[in-house]
């Protein structure tokens, strides 16, 4: 089974690529404003946890952020995107 | 000897070969090997929280909390990302900048706390590089190690020095350690660079991707590091001027800390002193215990009898008998009780008409912590950045560590010894 996640085009962009054996890469672009904070929550929420490598957010210029997931927390990541309301839909398919 | 001597000796090694052995923490070891020698009565209950120096905890205390609370800002992940880019996203001068970084912070952090706070923001570098996080970690274990030489609070091995003996002041330590520990930085740098250079190799890519990093949001809390920069400054600015006040190191770094709290508020207290490190102050706490058994019984002032008696008084060859054991024996135990233990054993040496201490102190400093790098277990900031490591799926190995650490901590040795003979004993 894998994981499968919708988001409102309008809000938000998400790219994925495999980057290799141990870690997804994925870029987002905040369109919607109102969207940053929850991604600073997201951000800050995996900097503080008590597991280093999990989730490395690098935030860039004009709201746009390179996360670097380690496979094993894909779906802890893509839980707090959804927690924070980045994405809208997400099940197991 | 006194049957109680012999107790105490029995109880110290027991003590110590517990610790070593790392079955049981090493905080509850001292514990009870302090607790059995007022059981036992070699030391009454008194005598025993005398001997338990109240400046090196406080000091500990009063850094932790400012450390702990000036850490929330994003103060050093914001130290390390500028200097990232700085160098370009480049992996080798990468290296560099976190080394010294480390370095500098160690003098005026300790240790633990210092590679706690530049761990986290290396695996997020050395990531974004796609270059092994090894020996960035390698090397700024090291660089904490030479960094926290250089001053009184750098390191526990300086901490317990500095409060021993009243007359090596703040100035003192910089002083007398900190110009070899820049000569020690400066030959080891390019070391760690001829090491590591082959296994840092990144593409333009990955580089420019560091150089692009919007860094505005890293600073977490401005106002929370405006106040935590001013209270640090002001309490270093203290520790230079401490003498002058006739103020005790740990009177310095506890006003500093709870003039923070005052500028916090209450509700950053309940966080900030439960980031007190207490398994380390109460390993302290034991250790002063368990040693004032030692000297109450007389066996450090005969052990400083025969140190005596094998160096014939010379203050060159104790110089370097105590500067090559220190750095030996560091590398292999934990520094901070090998520290108790020689601390009183060199002030009995001055009683016993060696008049210029000076050298044997600094001797002390140099081999204790500089003997840390001898191997992954001769300091705790080494076991700590092998437990995250090793946690986050980078182990480092015990030999592999002592490949790089022990021919570097040999290195600056050699260069203490140097240092050691033409300032002091000619």
């Amino acid at each position: 089974m894998v994981i499968f996640y919708d988001w409102n085009k309008n809000e938000i962009d998400i790219q994925r690529n495999e980057n290799n054996e141990i870690d997804i890469e994925i870029f987002i672009r905040i369109l919607d404003p109102g969207k940053i904070a929850g991604m600073e929550a997201i951000s800050n929420y995996f900097d503080e946890n008590n597991i280093l490598t999990d989730v490395f957010i690098y935030a860039y210029e004009n709201q746009e952020y390179k996360v670097v997931v380690r496979k094993d927390f894909y779906v802890d990541f893509m839980i707090a995107l959804f927690k924070y309301r980045l994405i809208n839909k997400i099940e197991w398919v | 000897m006194e049957q109680q001597a012999i107790l105490a000796i029995g109880f110290f090694l027991l003590t110590y070969g517990m610790i070593i052995a790392e079955k049981i923490h090493r905080t509850i070891v001292a514990m009870i090997g302090g607790v059995l020698m007022v059981v036992f009565g070699i030391v009454d209950q008194e005598t025993a929280l005398h001997h338990i120096d109240f400046n090196t905890l406080g000091l500990l205390i009063g850094m932790m909390i400012i450390v702990s609370i000036t850490a929330e800002t994003g103060l050093f992940k914001y130290l390390a990302l500028v200097s990232a880019q700085k160098a370009k996203g480049d992996p080798v001068r990468i290296l560099i900048a976190l080394a010294v970084i480390t370095a500098f912070a160690s003098a005026f952090l300790d240790n633990v706390t210092t590679v706690l706070l530049m761990v986290p923001v290396t695996f997020s570098i050395t990531r974004q590089l796609g270059v092994n996080p090894l020996p960035y970690l390698i090397s700024q274990i090291m660089a904490s190690n030479i960094g926290g030489t250089a001053t009184l609070i750098g390191d526990p091995p300086n901490i317990m020095i500095g409060s021993a003996v009243k007359e090596l002041t703040f100035m003192a330590f910089i002083n007398n350690l900190a110009p070899i520990v820049v000569v020690i930085m400066i030959v080891t740098v390019p070391i760690f660079v001829f090491l590591f250079k082959k296994q840092i190799q990144t593409t333009e890519v990955a580089k420019q991707s560091i150089m692009k990093m919007d860094l505005n949001g890293v600073i977490k809390d401005k106002l929370l590091l405006k106040k935590s920069l001013a209270v640090l400054t002001l309490t270093i600015f203290g520790f230079f001027l401490h003498q002058l006040f006739h103020l005790e190191s740990a009177t310095v770094a506890l006003a500093g800390a709870f003039l923070l709290l005052l500028l916090t508020g209450e509700h950053a207290m309940e966080k900030a002193l439960t980031k007190v490190e207490w398994t380390t102050i109460f390993f302290f706490v034991g250790l002063f215990v368990l040693v004032s058994g030692l000297i109450e019984t007389g066996v450090i002032s005969q052990l400083a009898t025969q140190a005596i008696a094998l160096t014939g008084g010379n203050l060159v060859a104790t110089s370097m008998l105590i500067l090559w054991l220190s750095a030996i024996a560091s590398a292999f135990v934990d520094n901070i009780p090998f520290v108790a233990t020689m601390i009183p054993l060199i002030q009995e040496m001055g009683n016993m008409g060696i008049s210029n201490l000076e050298p044997l102190w600094w001797s002390l400093a140099l081999g204790a912590c500089l003997g840390g790098n001898g191997t992954l277990i001769g300091a705790s900031a080494n076991l700590i950045v092998a437990g995250l490591a090793a946690k986050e799926g980078q182990p480092i190995k015990f030999l592999t560590f002592m490949k790089y650490g022990f021919p570097i901590m040999i290195i600056s040795i050699i260069l203490s010894s140097i240092y050691i003979y033409f300032r002091y004993l000619i």
